[in-house]
């Protein structure tokens, strides 16, 4: 059963305290319902006619979401591996309404017959929202961010515009270097940089831990570090331990003998054989 | 390699930081947890009516243009009546598989078996063909339901199919009695069967209204004005049906609140589908008599709302229908006893619903609650000498006590509650329950809905009757 202290501080200035410094599956689900807030708060008031700057053939949805968008995600550095993981989650949050935003459907006909379906969308309970991201959080993927250097040179002019903000030293001094080869042999990617005049910096992206794990989609949510263990104190972080997680009714810590299967192979011709651990466990409840 | 590309930078983003951290406004959500539940007449009118007034009448509209392009070809000038019959036939093909697409073959098939089982009889004996065909009809719905078609198919057909059966029944009654002196051609049969008019929606219209069309056709504002009245009551009818009534009664409110709000949606979606049907009839032709102009009803929802009685409800209910089922099978049955009349009136009407369960106990149930009624307020009224029957009294009526005195109106209020009652019982188990209102409400589904509200509904009948047998 999974605990965390989500209680706010409303003495100091983070909300949540020193767990979100820690980039855990709590974070981003912190991050994600807060994405999710806003773009339903924007949205409902779209739809109640309170804002006037909705525009009309908008719909409320696509308004909240780029509201939301703009509003959430333009504090995140997206060249850092924390500022890509956050960009990532408010994404899955605000998804996450506009996949469930519910289509009803009514049957009308002669004695109840269904001769005609007739259609409309409902706003979900944000509580709905809430639970759907409780549900990812489950199983959210712990991922890691890569530097690739870009297969297609035509990312445009948002890449460029990044790419002279951010990486102008390492630009130039790339451009030195390609200049320096001179015109022989080059691959596609270098002869193009000469052409544009300017580099293109490596491209940051996040991968799923393992090489055979699953990709994360956009509706997944992504951390980077493992979550403490909350059942122990630390000051530092606000975490208060097993006695307030478990409301002070006291906990029991146990070390129990594991004893499971581990190292699993596959070996030709067609078994799975798997050697078997023992270790021991420490538990709380 | 499998490359999953998700770009984090497409649009250039600015560094400055909006985001503020002191978020004290995290209490913004839990202010919208009392308000959550009320949704106001804006986001209503966005979310919900909007939406269903266009499909409504994306729907309506291919409809009635059918329908007008069918009366302006055969009614405008003098055209042969082959071409149309052809043109009739053709129509309602053409419409029938704009809603039911692949679907249509079956009633294809009922038409022509029916035709030829229709003719064969006729050759052979010339008395019973109607007994006959409505166990034909009868048997090929069932076989139909049963065996060949699929579920969410049959649910949509239903209403068509039932159409197609009643005007079979009513052509071979006619046939019998000599009201009809030639059993109709093979054109003009499936002409009057596949009527654009009236083969999706209804109404049923008896073969002479058919003919009668197309002598002397007339074009007059009356008929502008009709059509458009009734779409809007139809519109009207829709939106409360789909939206109105869910947002004043919300799902937490007393369980008989909520009865009455889902059987009032059930009624709301009926009167939808009768002003439609009565749009499309009057478009087509349909309507237009002698001495007055363009009065085709096919249900009067005051008589319903408010209703009288029971007996009424069904009266008004589907007024076309309820003619049918008065022609030709009560009729034909009374000679056994005005007992067995009504239980087969009941029991065909069903059957020729299909075999659906739901549909069976709602129409059963209210055979046996009219039936009670009757012969209830017949007592009373003749005990009492007052006008409370189940029908308005006539003005040369013998009672002591008239519609207008104070007791009388207040006995008739009663009464009427008592109706709703029994109706907010009945309907309720027509709800907005997704997988199973595609496919027809099962057994299960009325049983558990019927005794979440204790059969209350059931017993109340019950004494009456006893009460009855008391007095």
């Amino acid at each position: 059963m999974s605990r965390w202290n989500c209680s706010t501080f409303v003495n100091s200035t983070s909300v949540f305290g020193g767990v979100l410094a820690i980039k855990s599956r709590e974070t981003a689900y912190v991050y994600a319902i807060s994405s999710a807030g806003v773009a339903y708060a924007v949205t409902r008031a779209c739809s109640r006619g309170e804002l006037n700057e909705c525009s009309c053939d908008d719909k409320d949805i696509h308004f909240g979401e780029r509201f939301s968008k703009d509003f959430v995600d333009s504090r995140e550095n997206p060249d850092t591996a924390e500022g890509l993981m956050n960009l990532h989650n408010n994404e899955a949050g605000r998804r996450s309404i506009r996949s469930q935003m519910q289509r009803v459907c009514k049957c009308h006909g002669m004695s109840g017959s269904c001769t005609v379906r007739v259609c409309w969308r409902r706003l979900p309970l944000f509580r709905h929202v809430g639970d759907a991201l409780a549900a990812r959080f489950e199983g959210a993927s712990h991922v890691r961010m890569v530097e690739r250097r870009p297969r297609h040179q035509q990312q445009g002019g948002g890449m460029l515009q990044h790419g002279i903000v951010h990486h102008r030293r390492g630009g130039e001094q790339r451009k030195q270097r390609v200049g320096y080869r001179g015109g022989h042999g080059q691959g596609p990617g270098e002869g193009q940089q000469q052409q544009q005049g300017t580099s293109y910096p490596r491209v940051k992206k996040l991968r799923a831990l393992g090489r055979d794990m699953k990709q994360p989609n956009r509706t997944d949510l992504v951390f980077l570090e493992e979550s403490p263990d909350y059942c122990e104190r630390n000051e530092t972080l606000g975490l208060d331990g097993c006695r307030l997680l478990c409301c002070g009714r006291g906990y029991q810590t146990r070390v129990r003998d594991v004893t499971e299967k581990c190292r699993c192979r596959f070996v030709w011709c067609c078994n799975v054989v798997c050697d078997v651990c023992r270790y021991q466990k420490e538990e709380h409840d | 390699m499998n490359d999953f590309d998700y770009d984090m930078f497409e649009d250039a983003e600015e560094l400055s930081p909006m985001y503020d951290e002191s978020y004290s406004s995290a209490n913004l959500w839990y202010d919208d947890e009392e308000s959550e539940e009320v949704v106001s007449v804006g986001e209503l009118w966005e979310m919900c009516v909007e939406p269903t007034m266009r499909d409504g009448l994306v729907h309506v509209g291919k409809l009635l243009i059918w329908c007008f392009l069918f009366r302006a070809s055969t009614q405008l000038v003098q055209v042969p009546p082959m071409v149309c019959h052809a043109v009739s036939a053709g129509s309602g093909l053409l419409i029938l598989h704009h809603f039911f697409k692949f679907t249509t073959v079956y009633i294809i098939g009922f038409i022509v078996v029916a035709y030829i089982i229709l003719s064969l009889t006729s050759y052979l004996l010339k008395k019973y063909r109607g007994p006959i065909m409505g166990t034909i009809c009868i048997v090929f719905l069932v076989v139909c339901e049963l065996f060949f078609v699929k579920k969410t198919e049959w649910h949509k057909i239903r209403g068509a199919q039932m159409l197609v059966a009643m005007k079979i029944i009513s052509v071979a009654f006619d046939a019998d009695i000599g009201t009809l002196q030639t059993l109709p051609s093979p054109i003009e049969f499936s002409g009057y069967l596949l009527c654009v008019g009236t083969c999706v929606f209804g109404p049923w219209i008896p073969y002479r209204d058919y003919i009668a069309i197309y002598n002397k056709p007339v074009w007059n504002f009356q008929w502008v004005w009709r059509i458009i009245s009734s779409i809007v009551l139809s519109m009207l009818f829709l939106t409360i049906s789909t939206c109105w009534i869910q947002w004043l009664i919300p799902d937490e409110s007393w369980r008989w609140w909520v009865a009455y709000r889902d059987a009032l949606s059930f009624r709301s979606s009926h009167y939808f589908i009768s002003f439609l049907s009565e749009a499309s009839a009057i478009t087509s032709g349909f309507g237009h008599h002698d001495t007055s102009y363009w009065t085709l009803t096919v249900a009067r929802p005051q008589y319903i709302e408010v209703p009288r009685s029971l007996v009424q409800v069904v009266v008004f209910w589907n007024m076309p229908m309820h003619q049918w089922l008065k022609t030709y099978i009560f009729r034909t049955t009374k000679s056994f006893g005005s007992f067995a009349a009504i239980l087969s009136t009941y029991a065909v009407s069903s059957l020729l619903h299909g075999l659906n369960f739901q549909l069976a106990a709602v129409l059963l149930s209210l055979g046996a609650y009219t039936y009670t009624e009757y012969v209830l307020r017949q007592k009373l009224a003749s005990v009492f000498r007052a006008c409370i029957q189940v029908r308005p009294c006539r003005k040369d009526c013998s009672h002591r006590s008239k519609d207008k005195q104070f007791l009388v109106i207040l006995a008739n209020v009663g009464f009427g509650i008592l109706a709703m009652f029994h109706l907010s019982y009945l309907g309720v188990m027509f709800d907005v329950s997704s997988k199973l209102q595609d496919e027809g409400y099962n057994y299960m589904h009325t049983i558990s809905k019927w005794s979440t509200l204790n059969y209350a509904s059931h017993w109340v009948a019950l004494f009456t009757y006893v009460f009855y047998l008391l007095v």
